[in-house]
């Protein structure tokens, strides 16, 4: 069944950082997660971005695989940057050789007319051509400020210039490294870290606290039922898609009060096949004798090695060290 | 008139390099006729009956080989021929909803309007508030004339003697009354060809009796062709009259049962059985020591040639 559906982003490989103890591995990213936002410094986070790339290599998980992932946010990482640089305006103006880094813009209704026909180009295009959505909205950005510096037809509704200063580079810059660098810590964790481990990781954390425990315990169940169930039910819902399909359902054609009904019809055999799987599992589950909270044996006990105890005291020792110079206010 | 597969072959996933392709159908050559036929598929777990079934009103498509289907539709002959194809199988089957990938999908409608499909534990399609609307929803999808649904619901719920359930919510009957407004659903839609993939299991006897001899009667009385698949030997001697053995995805076996179960060697090598009522009288025969014809289907045959033979001599 796992065939079909791969669930988590897990990467087999066999490297030190795969054999830490999970617990280890949540918490010491946890920390540092929380560091990197404790950290202002742009350099201080170029840093970090380095002795990220030295775990990500040191771990055996090709470098591509983090980059494929900045790719979700790429639009979030262009917009931030591009809100920093037109709006922050404190701070010096950057220079190259003695010449002011701004440009002038002139907005005229030609101009205006000229950006939301290449927009709605770009959307038609979309359409028909899938690939290099990115580029083309890079594109398609440079095109609509850049006609606006060439000055067409004469009426004017407003002038304005774009300049970068140096505080909006910098938080800009800070921004995306920011983000860069805690997605290469999530990407880390989920990369090295079956999604079994993952579970019974959090409900070792949580075991220490009794009041937790119950807590812990059913929380980590539940996600590993999720995770346990995802092929289950997308098998379940393709029965259920060609058995409507043989019904004449068709989700291509029809109006939008058609399209509803051919979606209901998908949905409630979905959510009636989950509820009774959900009640059979429970019913299962209590014949078996579970009850949440209770002491259990697992078939993998965690165990912390040498290696883990360096990890954590090492993440603790960097989080402390920021906090102090946080105070100091060095980072 | 019908449904001809020539040469068809269906692969879930096809590698790369296109070696070593696990075929769930494999070169099955069939035909099939639109009118009077009651039809087993048997075979063990994973011998692709299921996935042949599909084959036959395109919710799968071929990878290879050809399917025709023609019917007439008020003396207008509708043909429709499906060519395999490698490449589109693979993308459709990647994505698991094979066919509603394809712009033909349209135009496949009267096709599965044509030819019923009835999955495994079909109550699980059941969504609608009421029953009544439930009946309505397959055939208002093919004709889009809600009246006409409604007539032909109702005219449905009276065949199957489910009149009373109508007003029913679907999720408040009983596992057998889901099964037959599942049943009805599809049968409103007026199929020439009823599929039907082990519509008995988890029913009562009763229920069971009742579903066969329904579909018997569709087949008898309103010439429908019915393919059941099923394990039940039972079922396959008594109502049935031509069996399909498939094996590893390929057909082993086409013909009518009587052949089949007059052929040992073919029941042994598929793990085949006779239907109770042979293995009873192939006991009684050994008993007795008379020549006594075994392959009989229902209790009455038996019971008449245990008769004809015995003479009145019965101890």
């Amino acid at each position: 069944m796992n065939d079909t559906i791969i669930f988590g982003q897990y990467i087999h490989k066999n490297s030190w950082i795969h054999r830490l103890d999970p617990r280890t591995k949540l918490l010491s990213l946890f920390i540092l997660m929380v560091s990197t936002f404790l950290i202002s410094n742009v350099y201080v986070l170029l840093g970090l971005l380095a002795f990220n790339i030295i775990i990500v290599i040191t771990s055996k998980i090709s470098l591509l695989k983090f980059i494929q992932s900045f790719k979700m946010i790429a639009m979030l990482i262009i917009f931030s940057t591009l809100f920093q640089i037109i709006f922050n305006r404190s701070g010096d103006i950057l220079q190259i050789n003695g010449q002011d880094l701004n440009a002038f813009f002139t907005l005229t209704w030609l101009n205006l007319a000229l950006g939301i026909a290449i927009l709605v180009f770009n959307i038609v295009l979309n359409k028909w051509f899938k690939k290099f959505g990115l580029l083309r909205i890079l594109i398609v950005l440079f095109l609509v400020f850049y006609l606006q510096t060439i000055n067409l037809g004469n009426i004017t509704l407003a002038t304005y210039t774009i300049g970068l200063y140096s505080t909006g580079v910098m938080v800009a810059s800070m921004v995306i490294l920011r983000i860069i660098n805690l997605l290469m810590f999530s990407g880390i964790l989920t990369f090295t870290t079956k999604p079994t481990d993952m579970n019974s990781g959090i409900e070792g954390i949580f075991n220490p606290f009794k009041f937790m425990r119950r807590f812990a315990s059913i929380l980590g169940m539940m996600i590993s039922i999720a995770i346990r169930f995802i092929p289950t039910l997308l098998l379940e819902a393709r029965k259920v898609l060609k058995a409507q399909a043989a019904r004449g359902v068709d989700f291509k054609e029809g109006n939008i009060k058609e399209a509803v009904t051919q979606i209901v019809s998908l949905l409630v055999p979905m959510f009636i096949i989950a509820i009774k799987k959900s009640e059979d599992l429970a019913n299962a589950m209590d014949a078996r004798g579970y009850i949440p909270g209770d002491p259990r044996s697992r078939i993998n006990e965690l165990h912390y090695k040498v290696s883990d105890i360096f990890v954590q005291s090492f993440s603790i020792i960097i989080f402390i060290s920021i906090v102090v110079l946080k105070t100091q206010g060095l980072v | 008139m019908g449904i001809k597969l020539s040469k068809v072959n269906l692969a879930y996933s096809i590698p790369r390099n296109r070696k070593n392709i696990k075929f769930a159908v494999n070169d099955v050559n069939l035909s099939i006729n639109t009118k009077d036929e009651f039809i087993a598929i048997v075979g063990h777990t994973g011998s692709g009956k299921s996935t042949l079934v599909q084959l036959f009103n395109s919710l799968l498509l071929p990878s290879k080989g050809q399917i025709d289907i023609s019917w007439h539709n008020d003396d207008i002959e509708e043909r429709y021929r499906i060519l395999g194809n490698f490449k589109k199988c693979k993308s459709a089957h990647s994505v698991g909803v094979a066919p509603l990938k394809f712009k033909a999908n349209t135009r496949l409608k009267p096709l599965r309007s044509h030819i019923g499909l009835v999955f495994q534990f079909p109550e699980y399609q059941l969504f609608e508030e009421t029953v009544l609307k439930d009946i309505m929803f397959g055939p208002k999808n093919f004709t889009k004339d809600k009246e006409l649904a409604k007539a032909r619901a109702l005219e449905v719920s009276s065949m199957m003697h489910i009149e009373s359930l109508l007003e029913k919510s679907p999720f408040a009957l009983s596992g057998g009354q889901m099964r037959k407004a599942a049943i009805a659903g599809i049968l409103a839609s007026k199929p020439d060809i009823l599929v039907l993939d082990e519509p008995t299991v988890g029913l009562d006897p009763l229920a069971k009796r009742e579903l066969l001899d329904f579909l018997t009667k569709l087949n008898r009385v309103e010439h429908k062709t019915i393919i059941l698949i099923t394990h039940d030997m039972d079922v396959v001697g008594e109502y049935c009259n031509r069996t399909i053995v498939m094996n590893k995805g390929m057909v082993v076996y086409d013909g009518s049962k009587d052949l089949m179960f007059h052929n040992d060697s073919l029941i042994k090598t598929y793990n085949l059985d006779y239907p109770n009522i042979i293995k009873t009288m192939i006991n009684l025969k050994n008993k007795i020591n008379k020549p006594l014809n075994v392959y009989q289907y229902n209790v009455n045959d038996a019971f008449n040639e245990i008769e004809k033979v015995m003479g009145d001599n019965h101890e």
